[in-house]
């Protein structure tokens, strides 16, 4: 891929939303959906533009940023240190819980394990002791149970709506 | 070729580009979802079976199963607590007695029940946190069997008596090596990295059952009280005693020391932590 003795390479992403992204190799080839289209296609040349077709450009801003950072903290051997918890609590803080869904989709798409990783655990901390109802409007889930389903369902597994909060 | 190929996914992709106020989240694969899953606790995990037909069922794939008790369960009145921990015979206690079967039972049916609803080929990590004992030796070891037989990497049995239990310890039982006779068995067994064992009895047997077939283990195995009499008199040595020096447990020096010299040189490999340093 990256020839010997040549500048740093940039990879070229084009979003949903038509913008295009120009990002350090390092920190594209974490999207596995990237690296594996360079890897079939070694010959592709050094302009080609990858198209992203399921990401639009705000989550994509988002997680090149986390990317980044992440690539920098291996490279310094700072993982798994306070430095990057830290990172990673700040980087979280501001966003919304609609900003939240849109990145993990879009992780999801370019498949970016570690990423996918902080993710899930952010939402799951953000679920911690939510009611059934907040957990619905959270991810947008319709409920496609009757209530007579949704009351059996409730029955089996009684044990598990004790002492939930309030929303 | 490849042009094309990204001409199309373009193409069908652009339909649902646009996600506005949509259920977002029913684009992600099941995966992903068991992923959230697994980091609640039990009882948030259950919950989100009532939250439509496609996540009925998601939760039983967790790979994480820790059966803290649920809150009632847990939550003895302080009464109850005191009378069974200062062994008062009174008339009341025998009331408490039957309360705290009671609830063993119902803490015993609710693991019984999330296991065998359990759909998913592996589980990573379980822990098994009740006060139970040697009564309960044919559930407890059937627990142990099931999760050994998906693979799990990381366990933990605490049975830890905080309501100053009587009778007898669980123990492995005799019959347990047969577990080595049966396929899920062995192969489960290979992908153990973690043992912890609170207040449970292990017997040469058993020990020497994890450590020699347990190549991942490496990691750590913790005992706690409850278990020095019987490690007293296992010597593993060679390639085994290497991956054994982080074996912690409650282990008196001075009779560590005396077992030191006497059996194999893996003893002084072991970390040792003194009596005061467990605050059992």
């Amino acid at each position: 891929m990256s020839k010997l003795g040549q500048a740093k390479r940039i990879i070229f992403l084009k979003t949903a939303d038509g913008q295009l992204f120009e990002v350090d190799e390092p920190v594209a080839m974490e999207f596995e959906i990237v690296k594996s289209f360079f890897d079939e296609n070694e010959d592709a040349a050094d302009d080609t533009v990858v198209p992203l077709p399921n990401v639009s450009a705000e989550p994509l801003a988002g997680i090149i940023e986390f990317c980044k950072a992440h690539v920098e903290f291996r490279a310094n051997g700072a993982a798994g240190k306070d430095e990057v918890k830290k990172f990673n609590a700040e980087y979280i803080k501001e966003k919304s819980n609609e900003q939240l869904k849109e990145l993990i989709l879009a992780a999801n798409y370019l498949n970016i394990k570690e990423m996918l990783d902080f993710l899930t655990e952010t939402i799951a901390n953000r679920l911690k002791n939510k009611s059934v109802e907040y957990v619905r409007a959270f991810f947008g889930i319709e409920n496609d149970f009757t209530p007579q389903e949704e009351e059996a369902v409730r029955k089996e597994y009684e044990w598990a709506f004790e002492g939930v909060d309030e929303d | 070729m490849i042009y094309f190929k990204l001409i199309l996914c373009l193409f069908f992709h652009q339909l649902d580009a646009s996600t506005e106020g949509e259920d977002l989240i029913s684009k992600l694969p099941d995966d992903t979802l068991v992923d959230i899953i697994c980091r609640l606790n039990l009882e948030e995990a259950a919950r989100t079976s009532s939250l439509s037909s496609r996540w009925k069922h998601l939760w039983n794939f967790s790979t994480v199963l820790n059966f803290a008790a649920p809150r009632k369960l847990w939550k003895f009145p302080v009464i109850t607590l005191l009378l069974t921990r200062a062994y008062l015979y009174t008339s009341s206690i025998e009331k408490h007695k039957t309360e705290i079967d009671e609830r063993k039972n119902r803490y015993i049916s609710w693991v019984n029940k999330v296991l065998e609803l359990h759909r998913g080929s592996s589980i990573n990590e379980s822990r098994i946190c009740f006060e139970l004992g040697g009564s309960h030796e044919t559930v407890i070891t059937d627990w142990i069997n099931t999760v050994i037989a998906k693979r799990v990497q990381k366990l933990e049995l605490n049975l830890e008596r905080c309501l100053g239990g009587d009778g007898k310890k669980y123990t492995f039982p005799q019959e347990w090596n047969n577990i080595l006779e049966t396929p899920h068995g062995l192969s489960g067994l290979k992908s153990l990295k973690s043992l912890s064992l609170v207040d449970v009895c292990v017997t040469r047997q058993a020990l020497e059952i994890f450590i020699y077939n347990c190549p991942l283990l490496e990691q750590q195995i913790k005992l706690h009280v409850g278990n020095v009499p019987l490690l007293r008199d296992v010597s593993i040595g060679g390639e085994y005693g290497v991956r054994l020096k982080n074996l912690i447990g409650p282990v008196r020096t001075e009779k560590l020391s005396h077992s030191a010299r006497h059996s194999s040189c893996i003893w002084t490999r072991i970390r040792i932590l003194c009596d005061s340093q467990y605050a059992y």
